[in-house]
């Protein structure tokens, strides 16, 4: 397991060394601002993409790590579909380790507005995390819906006087996950992330001399958050706030971010999100284009 | 077997991700470089205006306008090179000192259009 572990890890940084000489760009785009995939939540673009993340973190005296992968396709130039799991190994002081899938997620997206001249940009989502699709005691036995909108705003129209602030950008998310099980509480997810682009600075702002790789580099910091909305959870909200870097290319983009608990409910250690998410429809553009 | 189907998946994006780096260009065109510099300021008028794209560029679908302050054009014969096709040039008219913005239009030889627009200054 150690081994598999290491394996992965060797998957992940061989994807960012080889990154290095690459060329650029494209995913969710409004005008000039090209939103990367942001690897704590949902972004607000309707693409074809296959993302990969790999996720280590330690909460409640249990070591997590997460292996997710999905796949998503546009069927028209709004409208697109998903599928997504994750693998994952628990492993706990004088307890087994457990392995397992969890659910199987299908997902539906609508790409609700989208403003070139102001970089803004919205989708509509709808989520089901489907029971007893996953394994090892990982998948739960009760589905999952979640009903959701995110949304991006690029600064590229600040005015002139405040041009050094164009190439930045905020998305966020909100989202509320319904299980089916009724003694199960509803969650509210909610998240944004402030990013400052650098390839949008060199290109459309001033030329500052930066050379690849920095000049693809997108620096970011995500806000993810829960809040346990009911039956008995008190409200709570946890949650992490997640400072990295993304490197966008012509294909595709490799993340990397620390994920920081915000209070102690959430956890005591920094985990950390590595990330791949390749853009196929730019990658093979005929399959990529939307099938209507 | 689980094992095995993760290191398959997990191999199978590297290579898929050396891969879209080390061929050919069907993406989205952004541009890499320009002559002059995106928000530079120059001692002398150019003649001209270059960007060169990170993929081929439809020379068809593809253009550069460049105006002066007072929004007039002073770009002719906006095309891609011939012999190099992610480079788009425009001609300029003579012109004096002021602030001038470039705006281009790209469509990429698989389709996908960006757009996008910068400064330069003439002292």
């Amino acid at each position: 397991m150690l081994h598999q572990r290491r394996l992965l890890l060797r998957g992940a940084m061989c994807v960012i060394i080889l990154s290095w000489p690459g060329i650029l760009w494209a995913h969710a785009v409004a005008g000039m601002r090209v939103f990367p995939a942001t690897m704590g939540f949902d972004d607000p673009g309707v693409a074809d993409e296959a993302p990969l993340l790999f996720n280590h973190i330690k909460a409640g005296g249990v070591d997590q790590d997460m292996l997710s992968f999905g796949v998503a396709k546009t069927l028209t130039k709004s409208f697109g579909i998903s599928l997504a799991t994750d693998y994952q190994w628990l492993n706990q002081k004088d307890a087994p380790q457990q392995n397992g899938w969890d659910n199987l997620t299908v997902g539906a997206q609508y790409q609700l507005f989208r403003n070139g001249p102001h970089e803004a940009i919205g989708m509509l989502a709808f989520y089901d995390a489907i029971a007893n699709t996953g394994s090892g005691g990982v998948g739960s036995d009760y589905s999952t819906y979640t009903p959701e909108f995110a949304w991006g705003k690029g600064f590229g129209d600040l005015p002139r006087s405040m041009a050094d602030l164009r190439p930045l950008a905020l998305t966020g998310m909100v989202a509320d996950s319904i299980p089916s099980d009724p003694t199960v509480p509803n969650t509210l997810n909610w998240a944004f992330s402030l990013q400052y682009s650098i390839p949008y600075l060199q290109d459309f702002v001033k030329y500052m001399g930066i050379k690849a790789p920095f000049n693809n580099m997108v620096p970011i910091v995500e806000f993810p958050m829960q809040t346990c909305l009911d039956r008995g959870c008190g409200s709570q909200t946890t949650g992490y706030i997640n400072p990295g870097v993304i490197w966008v290319g012509a294909y595709g983009q490799v993340g990397i971010e620390a994920q920081i608990p915000i209070n102690r409910a959430t956890g005591r250690h920094v985990g950390v999100l590595v990330g791949v998410d390749l853009y196929w429809g730019d990658l093979f553009p005929r399959p990529g284009r939307p099938w209507f | 077997m689980k094992q095995g189907k993760i290191r398959i998946i997990a191999w199978l994006y590297c290579t898929l991700f050396f891969t879209l780096f080390s061929g050919g260009a069907y993406a989205h065109a952004f541009p890499v470089r320009s002559s002059p510099e995106v928000g530079s300021t120059l001692a002398t008028a150019p003649k001209s205006v270059t960007i060169w794209y990170d993929a081929d560029l439809n020379a068809l679908f593809t253009k550069m306008t460049v105006k002066n302050g007072a929004d007039q054009v002073v770009s002719e014969n906006s095309r891609v090179s011939a012999h190099d096709q992610r480079k788009l040039t425009a001609l300029l008219q003579p012109i004096g000192p002021g602030r001038y913005m470039v705006y281009w239009s790209a469509v990429a030889s698989d389709g996908h259009h960006t757009e996008g627009h910068w400064p330069f200054t003439v002292k």
